[in-house]
């Protein structure tokens, strides 16, 4: 190759790399590469309670009693809606034998209620949407005792229970 | 794609959520009442004009040389404790002048109009088997009259004892 036609050569290079720089600049971006991104938010539900155990002090006649602690009670949720229920167990006395305290003898008052809802099934209490801040809620708990209750201590358990609607 | 294949697929996505959607959670909440032994009793005085008076009294046979006294008691108690027995203990008339007295032997009562009971012994006016029941009682008294025993004024003193099955 004679150096004539090496310095064409080289002249057609030149050129064309100043055309493409051109074209780079000038034109709109163009799609060199894609890259795919999936992002998984995971359904998640998170409750809290201040406290996990009530108690009740029946020292004098029987009748209407308040629960020493006031449950506050956080639901934090990604779901479109969730419901919260609340369901109590019968009373067990320490003493085989002893006829229990029914369920439906607890109740419970939202925030500064006056009405209490007895526990007797699944009670739905509490219900939340996605767009809107959930805030925490005050339960008091009551227990009615009759004078055919046996004195001693009872057991049982309150279960608060969310169902998610995503 | 088979068709079952897509089906498999589809049910792999849509399960999850639907599995969410159903699925619940909960917390649960000790509950302990401790119902202590508990008493109610009130009792008042009743005169010859008063209407539970008027209704034992039709039903007491006197025989002669027996006085009615012109009051009585009437008595409303209610307890929850399975121990508790309570009695009226009835001490011995002693006069004004706190010289003479009529001694029990010659005290009977009247009890919800029954038949006439000594009042030597303490009379059991709640039993255990009463427990949680309102009992209301009327008693009246009776003396037995004899010619030892001195005109007068004569004080009655009466106790109600509350006594705990061990």
């Amino acid at each position: 190759m004679n150096i004539k036609k090496i310095k064409t050569l080289l002249v057609l290079l030149f050129i064309s790399i100043i055309s493409n720089t051109h074209s780079a600049i000038d034109t709109d971006m163009q799609e060199v590469a894609s890259l795919n991104v999936n992002a998984v938010v995971a359904p998640y539900t998170t409750v809290s309670v201040s406290t996990n155990e009530l108690s009740f002090s029946v020292l004098g006649t029987p009748g209407a009693y308040i629960s020493t602690d006031v449950v506050t009670l956080t639901v934090d949720s990604n779901q479109s809606t969730w419901s919260a229920f609340a369901q109590a167990s019968s009373l067990v006395h320490n003493d085989f034998g002893v006829a229990d305290l029914p369920a439906e003898r607890l109740s419970f008052a939202i925030n500064d209620s006056k009405q209490f809802l007895p526990l007797k099934n699944n009670v739905l209490f509490l219900q939340g949407v996605i767009d809107q801040e959930p805030e925490p809620v005050k339960l008091s708990f009551r227990l009615t005792t009759t004078w055919q209750d046996t004195p001693g201590i009872y057991k049982g358990k309150v279960t608060i229970a969310f169902l998610n609607n995503p | 794609m088979p068709i079952n294949f897509k089906i498999f697929v589809w049910l792999l996505c849509v399960l999850p959520a639907l599995t969410n959607a159903s699925g619940t959670k909960s917390v649960d909440m000790q509950v302990q009442a401790d119902i202590h032994a508990s008493m109610q009793m009130q009792w008042h005085r009743i005169e010859v004009d008063d209407l539970h008076y008027q209704q034992m009294k039709n039903k007491i046979k006197l025989k002669p040389g027996w006085v009615l006294l012109p009051y009585g008691l009437y008595v409303e108690l209610q307890t929850n404790d399975v121990s508790r027995i309570v009695s009226l203990r009835v001490n011995n008339l002693i006069s004004t002048n706190k010289i003479d007295t009529i001694a029990t032997d010659s005290i009977y009562i009247s009890h919800n109009g029954n038949a006439l009971v000594t009042a030597k012994k303490d009379l059991a006016i709640l039993d255990p088997e009463d427990r949680g029941l309102l009992k209301k009682h009327v008693l009246l008294f009776v003396i037995k009259t004899n010619p030892t025993q001195k005109p007068g004024q004569y004080l009655a003193n009466f106790k109600f004892v509350s006594n705990t099955l061990p």
